[in-house]
């Protein structure tokens, strides 16, 4: 079972990326596991939205809720992910983390806890992104520490200028993660998700 | 988590502490409304959600809490405070039936409901913002949802 951890700020793009995500799967398996892909759901609040438009496509969702798998849900994530590989053992796991997560403190979980690797996939909002930046900038700057790929969302919603500086602020967090550029209302291109999977 | 535990953490301290408060309006229908949200804190970030299940057209509601996420949206920038996500899911729930059968000579017997009803979940998750005044908006936005359209 392979893990993918999906972060970024709240309303940048999250569920639409691992929409198309879940979808390339589905579409370009070749695993003989019944369960594709599986996907753990994590909302602060005690409502879940995201949830049930994912499971609404066919998709196997566990939530966790009133919480963050960072750090007060934790145990209840290792819980998670140990039912899934026992019960379902799909090709991926995505774990849609909340907005304010710490997608590295996840994955650092994972690996000490459980022993497994994951990759972190974080996604940034390059209509909101000087905005989110001055506001919050300890959150944004941790989201991207440890992300193994990160993807400028909403540059439909942009010009290029905009999105080539989100680019330049980006890389001063992190210079080593592959930037992609997506509008993922829109659909992501199957390319990128051949690289990031590779 | 037990309201006992959350008092020792402060990012988890619920709102609910507050619904005891006198100024709060004693009328029956409003202490009912007033469970529809949940207040709760992480990382500096406030987060209201709950629903309601309201009887009315599909595409009548969808249109009406659109207009209510805007206004919403606003009022967090007017009040200076940060939108990190306003969100919300519709889903019709109903008509249904139960069935029930209890020998194997009889028939089933089928009652239906054939009431239809918008569940409307919604939560907000903003910066910088009044926990106590952005609930009494949130509820106040339900209730826009809810009022029925003039004819």
């Amino acid at each position: 079972m392979k893990i993918l951890i999906l972060g970024g700020f709240l309303g940048s793009g999250k569920t639409s990326v691992l929409m198309s995500l879940a979808h390339y799967i589905v579409d370009n398996s070749t695993s003989d596991s019944s369960t594709k892909v599986a996907i753990i759901e994590n909302e602060i609040g005690e409502t879940g939205i995201d949830d049930k438009f994912i499971r609404n496509d066919g998709y196997n969702v566990e939530n966790l809720f009133s919480g963050c798998a960072c750090c007060s849900l934790s145990g209840e994530l290792m819980s998670a992910i140990n039912n899934i590989e026992k019960n379902m053992n799909p090709e991926y796991l995505i774990i849609e983390a909340t907005g304010v997560a710490f997608p590295g403190d996840i994955k650092e979980k994972i690996k000490d806890i459980l022993k497994k690797d994951s990759k972190i996939i974080v996604i940034c909002d390059s209509k909101r992104w000087k905005r989110l930046l001055n506001a919050m900038s300890n959150l944004i700057e941790g989201q991207l520490d440890f992300a193994d790929n990160i993807l400028i969302n909403k540059i439909d919603l942009v010009e290029k200028d905009v999105v080539e500086a989100v680019k330049e602020s980006i890389t001063k967090f992190n210079s080593t993660a592959p930037l992609y550029e997506v509008a993922a209302t829109n659909g992501i291109d199957n390319s990128i998700w051949n690289n990031i999977l590779k | 988590m037990s309201h006992h535990e959350h008092e020792h953490h402060h990012d988890h301290e619920h709102c609910h502490e507050h619904d005891h408060h006198h100024e709060h309006d004693h009328h029956h229908e409003h202490d009912h409304h007033d469970e529809e949200i949940e207040i709760h804190f992480h990382e500096g970030a406030i987060v209201a959600s709950g629903g309601r299940e309201i009887p009315e057209d599909y595409d009548e509601i969808s249109k009406k809490t659109s207009e209510c996420m805007k206004k919403l949206a606003l009022w967090v920038e007017e009040n200076e405070g940060i939108i990190g996500h306003i969100k919300a899911y519709l889903e019709i729930v109903g008509p249904g039936a139960m069935l029930s059968i209890t020998d194997s000579e009889g028939s089933v017997c089928v009652k239906n409901n054939d009431s239809k009803k918008v569940k409307l979940s919604i939560a907000t998750i903003v910066f910088a913002v009044d926990a106590k005044k952005l609930k009494k908006k949130l509820l106040e936005i339900l209730d826009d949802i809810t009022k029925k359209t003039a004819d």
